[in-house]
């Protein structure tokens, strides 16, 4: 019960913003299919393959899948804009970070003066993180299928491919939530783990996307979180990368695991 | 040390590094009793009472509430603990109301006393459908102390607990720590009001750079210590004061003379009995003395009365 009510507690902070985030998530993968239709794909992969592969690169669009797969090619720009990713790691990060506010500010003394163990506490966020964790991967692909809903077209197209597209981006902000919340439980106040935090993610994001220009990179992408995060081809060939979902829950599971021990170990700051 | 201490602080060692926050402490506080903690900022007040509620692990030692180490069995240790939060610390999205429903469940217990405290300190229910946002620094303290007290935990450890009180709101307070304290309740309180400590606390204990200087009940820690005293005398008795056994010359301007006395009178009355003396203000030891005399700092201080 006492887990219970600290998830509550803990998923009532920002809730606002959380809801701000989602529904901006929602109407940002709603508007991806009446734009693919309206502007036409047979318009759109000239364009996009003459694009230089640093833009390529930087937007994570793989011309090689998406062209001449019509609408559903066009689906995965939903997945891999860095606008995306932003908004789905803001909202993991700022609940994640939230631990260590609450020792920042001395809230959890709330808490941890009561009969209540640190593992309580941290396991409430770990639910927490988890069930945002879903609501994010959830919302995006429900965006595509009810844009899709919106557009008349005759163009067959694969929604069952969303699945294993919000599996991915499920197992992605596993990994975000699991080290944020590990660096959280190391951390001292909350502007700390988040600097930390988007530092990790965007060192990831540039070994990603300087590995495609400069090959000297390559040896180093398996050490981007976003080495294991493709939703292009996991959308246009609707396969479950159970590699890649592999890779993403051992580290979040980890980062969690880790941050449990810390935070049952440490003393709170003062 | 008695079996039945409440609170026991056993050789408790802390270090930050190189630098030693408290020092082999020893401390036992008895059942119903309400124990002072004094010390100034950096003495150890605040390590040894995050040591008790188990938010940091000893370098060494160990603290225990009712006979649970603090840090291997919290959770036993907490079980019946009220603990009186900074002000700062609470949730401000919350409403009064549901921060106090939200402490009493994370205690586990109903909230008892509730009513009784939030009269005692004067907080209008009203103001509790607000969200702490909009609260006062005062109004967060008594907040804080409702959600400490509510659920009438045996042991409360309270730092600087009349913090933002106004003095007519402290004296209730008081009125009610004696009141659980009568019911059996056990108290540790740390206060920079040392006239506040005197008035309600049975046993204080100092600490001093991480040691114990004193721990003893008030009273006999006040008797055993110095009185303040004035005399105005034509006469130049300065030199010849001082030579009073366990009388120190503190200050003297003109005609007056400060003096602390340490043990009997009769040595003093005697010495004066011989001089002309026009006026002598004795004035009853206090635990300001008291304190300060452990902090070296009396003889730089006018009569602080």
């Amino acid at each position: 019960m006492t887990g219970l009510l600290l998830l509550g507690r803990a998923l009532r902070q920002g809730f606002y913003g959380t809801l701000a985030l989602l529904l901006g998530l929602f109407v940002f993968e709603l508007i991806v299919p009446p734009v693919a239709r309206d502007v036409g794909t047979e318009q759109l992969d000239p364009v996009l393959e003459s694009l230089p592969p640093a833009i390529q690169a930087i937007t994570r669009s793989s011309p090689d899948l998406i062209v001449g797969q019509g609408i559903q090619g066009y689906l995965t720009v939903g997945f891999t804009s860095p606008v995306f990713l932003l908004m789905i790691c803001a909202g993991v990060i700022a609940f994640t970070s939230g631990l260590a506010a609450e020792m920042e500010r001395g809230s959890i003394q709330l808490a941890l003066s009561r009969s209540v163990s640190r593992l309580t506490v941290y396991g409430a966020r770990v639910v927490g993180a988890i069930v945002l964790a879903a609501a994010f991967a959830a919302t995006g692909p429900l965006g595509i299928l009810v844009g899709l809903g919106l557009i008349d077209t005759d163009e067959p197209i694969d929604r069952m491919a969303l699945l294993p597209t919000a599996a991915g981006i499920f197992a992605l902000l596993l990994a975000v939530s699991g080290v944020t919340l590990c660096l959280s439980a190391l951390g001292r106040a909350s502007g700390q783990v988040v600097g930390w935090s988007i530092s990790w993610l965007v060192a990831s994001y540039f070994i990603d996307y300087f590995a495609t220009l400069w090959s000297a990179l390559q040896p180093f992408t398996p050490l981007s979180v976003f080495n294991y995060f493709d939703p292009t081809a996991t959308l246009v060939r609707a396969e479950w990368s159970s590699d890649n979902l592999l890779v993403l829950g051992a580290i979040g599971v980890v980062g969690f695991v880790a941050g449990g021990i810390v935070f049952r170990l440490r003393d709170l700051p003062g | 040390m008695t079996d039945d201490a409440v609170i026991r602080v056993e050789r408790l060692t802390r270090r930050y590094g190189r630098r030693l926050a408290v020092d082999a402490l020893d401390l036992t506080v008895p059942p119903g009793t309400i124990y002072g903690f004094l010390g100034p900022n950096g003495a150890g007040k605040t390590t040894t009472i995050r040591a008790l509620l188990g938010f940091l692990r000893p370098t060494s030692g160990r603290t225990l509430i009712h006979g649970h180490d603090s840090w291997r069995d919290g959770l036993a240790a907490r079980a019946r603990l009220g603990y009186l939060v900074e002000s700062g610390a609470l949730y401000a999205d919350m409403s009064g109301s549901a921060q106090l429903d939200f402490a009493a469940r994370l205690s586990q217990g109903a909230p008892v006393l509730q009513d009784r405290i939030l009269d005692a300190l004067e907080l209008d229910r009203d103001v509790l459908s607000r969200r702490l946002g909009t609260y006062s620094k005062g109004m967060r303290q008594k907040l804080a102390l409702t959600a400490a007290f509510q659920t009438d935990p045996d042991v409360l450890i309270l730092d600087e607990p009349t913090d933002g009180l106004d003095p007519l709101v402290q004296r209730r307070f008081e009125d009610l720590l004696r009141e659980r304290v009568a019911a059996g309740r056990t108290i540790l309180m740390s206060s920079h009001d040392l006239a506040e400590v005197e008035r309600i606390c049975g046993h204080v204990a100092i600490i001093r750079d991480g040691r114990l200087v004193a721990d003893q009940p008030v009273d006999e820690l006040i008797r055993r210590r110095l009185r303040v005293a004035e005399i105005r005398s034509p006469a130049s008795l300065g030199a010849g004061l001082a030579t009073v056994p366990g009388v120190r010359v503190t200050g003297s301007d003109g005609g007056r003379h400060r003096i602390t006395i340490e043990g009997d009178l009769q040595p003093l009355l005697a010495f004066l009995g011989q001089h002309p003396v026009e006026d002598l203000i004795i004035s009853p030891p206090r635990l300001e003395d008291v304190f300060f005399g452990f902090y070296g700092d009396t003889s730089g201080r006018e009569d602080p009365r």
